[in-house]
């Protein structure tokens, strides 16, 4: 059977379930205990002087030295750990893989534009900012999910 | 769609995962299949057909509502 060219090796899958659970992990403690850092508190915790970015200047990533990073870093971590989960093949790939990907892709999407929509309904400023955020780390989280967890049932089925 | 897919694994007496090594796909797919929840492809049906010495139209059967469904689109 021909080859999905399009997915990543086998071995990016754990490498993708790695930063899927750091951001997990710092999504608890973003929540519990208001952890947050920045590139000084970094700069601090090495020893190291605190620099100076004005907002001003133009820069790569647009933030200064004492922006809160928690935020952008947690979107970096679930985006990029779900794409390598996600998009990585499996163990054994076969057309009934690709079938239950397909679908999983398809469920997500569905989920993902009624959000936009309510989204655009329902929510206005700073709300509308939050989930508008909040929509691009919602699908690697789902897609990679749905996936799974349909693997994991079909697997566990037996013979009849 | 309907199959007998349960039917000639019982006459070689194969497990469904000797059929799925033999056909080159998991033993999830083989099992999905003799459910009804998965419709295979031309290349696996054809493979099976062959697997089990018979026409993929013993194994794979049509039902009156599968020309319902492509007429309705």
């Amino acid at each position: 059977m021909k080859r999905n060219n399009l997915l990543l090796p086998y071995a990016c899958k754990s490498a993708g379930w790695v930063l899927v659970g750091i951001g997990v992990i710092l999504t608890v403690l973003w929540l519990t205990i208001e952890f947050d850092f920045s590139i000084n508190d970094i700069r601090e915790l090495l020893g190291l002087s605190p620099i100076d970015i004005p907002a001003d200047k133009p820069v790569l990533i647009c933030f200064t030295a004492d922006t809160q990073l928690m935020n952008r870093t947690l979107s970096v971590l679930y985006i990029l750990g779900g794409f390598l989960a996600g998009f990585s093949r499996c163990r054994v790939e076969d057309e009934f893989t690709e079938h239950i990907r397909y679908r999983a892709l398809t469920i997500t999407m569905f989920f993902l534009l009624a959000v936009a929509l309510i989204t655009e309904l329902f929510f206005w400023g700073l709300k509308a900012l939050i989930v508008s955020d909040m929509l691009h780390m919602f699908f690697p989280i789902f897609y990679v999910l749905y996936l799974h967890i349909t693997l994991y049932i079909e697997r566990k089925r037996n013979e009849e | 769609m309907k199959n007998s897919l349960k039917v000639q694994r019982a006459i070689l007496d194969i497990t469904q995962e000797e059929l799925a090594h033999r056909v080159g796909v998991t033993r999830q797919a083989i099992n999905a299949i003799e459910r009804g929840k998965y419709v295979p492809s031309t290349l696996l049906a054809l493979k099976m057909g062959r697997i089990f010495g018979k026409p993929v139209e013993e194994i794979f059967i049509l039902e009156e509502n599968d020309f319902d469904e492509a007429t309705s689109l």
